[in-house]
């Protein structure tokens, strides 16, 4: 053991270097933990996968229902701004009133495009739908009466456009008035209810998430109380004995993320051909949901977040309770 | 003309090492603690000045360690009252007990080293709390290993060590911040008496540039070689001391 112990420290040691080293110094800190929180989580494999797996399983629902509901809207969106009107006429109108009644439509200002449909278009529409081509042939006479396809104006509000369908129903030779915005406001009823309930189990499930986050996070905390015993007796602040636990809920957090995004993929894969095929058959194309990189972010970035609050409040909880 | 400056200037660092360290006033301080019908501490009352070194000694369970934890503000008294340098420790809030603490060095009986780090990062301990600069965290704490006659020890971790070469580790943290406050319990515990005289002669050093010293021992022997003032405890009680 070497005498003169105060002197050789002190005269030798460098000095802090002022404000930017301590930054330095803080970064150098917070680098420490992170490899320390990730080298703990790969440590403790079996135990860092179940908290990832329950917190994506927590995260996974909330999030295929928000992927459901923008399938919704895409099914919507090209009638949600001016859903079609189809009008049936009796059947053996003479073309000299259909001509006046496609005159009489177009002049109308609450509506845009005024399509006559005949009879046998409408066969050849139908036919292609139900892919029935032999049973069509084999009809004897087209039961299929003249219609029109009319498109109202975009800026119609919707009691113009109860009177314009009341008015169109009034005509002597139409037979039948079919909205599109009857079925259209069921499935946007359907997208509000879909979305509405989304909001309630993110926030349930992201709860759930947090309460998991926050129980895995307490566990490490118990595994390290000497440490952080012999911290705080050394004088290291709350806030620095809570880093490396913050630290250890965003990794429970991003993985848990990681796997949700995981599982609402396989989901999508497994569900993307019968959901496009069953869409199909109503004559409707969209594009299949998935993720695109912005949203991945965005849900890692709420699971990180999700993990960091967790992993806040076991800590604080934790560590005040703790007679240091 | 020499002589006087010389003087002066002892004076000067005298005066230094005293701001420098911190006294600490005890006034009829008792502690109970639950379901023990007797105090482990019973009204006393002592000051400790600034920039000395001063042994408490008594029989186990005298209330040596319990002292040492309520300077270190462990817990509260639950009478009298404790002032370190001039700050009254039951007006200290939780952001400001680490402040106090950090300029504070402790030796504890258990060592209490972190089994899962380095014997170094283990010294660095206090300067890491404190945000010091990785460079100068490095240097002093391996300064305070070679001081301690652990050199080669920065890589090992605390397990792989001796219970003697563990106390010199937990001693070299305690020093490494150069703190105002150094407690001490049973530092030598656990060494032998040439490294117990080396010890000691640090703390001795620590002293001189302006610490004050409280050190925790049963060791009459060791207190006698020192010559250093005490005040002893028994049952609690203070029941004797010698002026600083």
């Amino acid at each position: 053991m070497k005498d003169s112990a105060p002197e050789l420290w002190s005269q030798s040691a460098p000095r802090d270097g002022g404000v930017h080293a301590r930054i330095i110094a803080w970064g150098r800190e917070h680098a420490l933990l992170l490899r320390e929180s990730f080298e703990h989580v790969t440590r403790n494999l079996v135990a860092s996968l179940l908290a990832w797996t329950l917190i994506g399983i927590a995260l996974s629902l909330p999030l295929g229902l928000y992927l459901i509901q923008t399938g919704l809207q895409l099914i919507t969106g090209p009638w949600s701004t001016s859903p079609g009107v189809t009008l049936y006429l009796q059947a053996g109108i003479a073309d000299e009133r259909l001509t006046a009644l496609h005159a009489l439509l177009e002049e109308d200002v609450r509506i845009e495009s005024a399509i006559h449909v005949p009879p046998d278009a409408a066969l050849n529409q139908f036919s292609d739908l139900i892919g029935l081509e032999s049973l069509v042939e084999d009809l004897t006479s087209n039961p299929l009466p003249d219609a029109f396809d009319l498109v109202p104006v975009t800026s119609l509000p919707a009691s113009d456009m109860e009177r314009l369908i009341e008015e169109l129903a009034s005509i002597e030779e139409v037979r039948d008035v079919v909205s599109e915005g009857l079925w259209l406001n069921r499935v946007l009823a359907l997208s509000e209810l879909v979305k509405r309930l989304s909001l309630i189990l993110a926030a349930l499930f992201g709860v759930g998430a947090l309460l998991i986050t926050a129980s895995s996070v307490r566990l490490v905390i118990e595994s390290r109380l000497a440490e952080l015993q012999v911290m705080s007796l050394v004088g290291a602040t709350p806030r620095f004995m809570r880093r490396p636990f913050i630290y250890f809920g965003i990794m429970y957090g991003l993985g848990g993320g990681f796997i949700a995004t995981m599982l609402i993929s396989v989901g999508i894969l497994m569900l993307r051909e019968p959901a496009l095929e069953f869409l199909g058959s109503y004559g409707v194309e969209v594009p299949a949901p998935g993720f695109d990189a912005p949203l991945v972010m965005l849900i890692l970035v709420a699971a990180a977040l999700i993990g960091a609050v967790g992993a806040q409040g076991a800590c604080r909880r934790r560590l005040k309770s703790l007679e240091m | 003309m020499y002589s006087t400056l010389a003087t002066l200037w002892t004076r000067c660092l005298q005066a230094t090492n005293e701001m420098f360290g911190l006294g600490v006033q005890l006034t009829e301080v008792t502690k109970m603690f639950a379901g023990r019908s007797r105090g482990a501490l019973q009204g006393v009352s002592h000051s400790f000045e600034p920039g000395t070194i001063t042994f408490v000694t008594g029989h186990s369970g005298a209330g040596k360690t319990t002292l040492l934890r309520l300077i270190m503000n462990q817990f509260p008294p639950t009478y009298g009252q404790v002032i370190v340098g001039d700050v009254n420790l039951a007006t200290l809030n939780a952001r400001q007990l680490p402040r106090f603490r950090q300029q504070l060095g402790v030796v504890f009986q258990e060592h209490h080293l972190l089994s899962a780090r380095t014997v170094l990062d283990n010294v660095m301990l206090p300067l890491r709390v404190s945000g010091r600069s990785r460079a100068l965290m490095e240097s002093r704490a391996l300064n305070a290993l070679a001081i301690m006659g652990l050199d080669d020890k920065g890589d090992v971790f605390p397990e792989q060590l001796s219970t003697g070469e563990q106390q010199r580790v937990g001693i070299a943290r305690a020093l490494v911040n150069r703190p105002r406050l150094l407690l001490a319990d049973e530092p030598t515990g656990n060494l032998d008496p040439e490294m117990s005289k080396s010890v000691m002669r640090l703390f001795r050093e620590f002293r001189e540039i302006g610490t004050t010293v409280i050190v925790a021992s049963h060791d009459l022997a060791l207190i006698e070689a020192f010559g250093a003032p005490f005040i002893e405890l028994r049952e609690g009680e203070l029941v004797g001391h010698t002026r600083s």
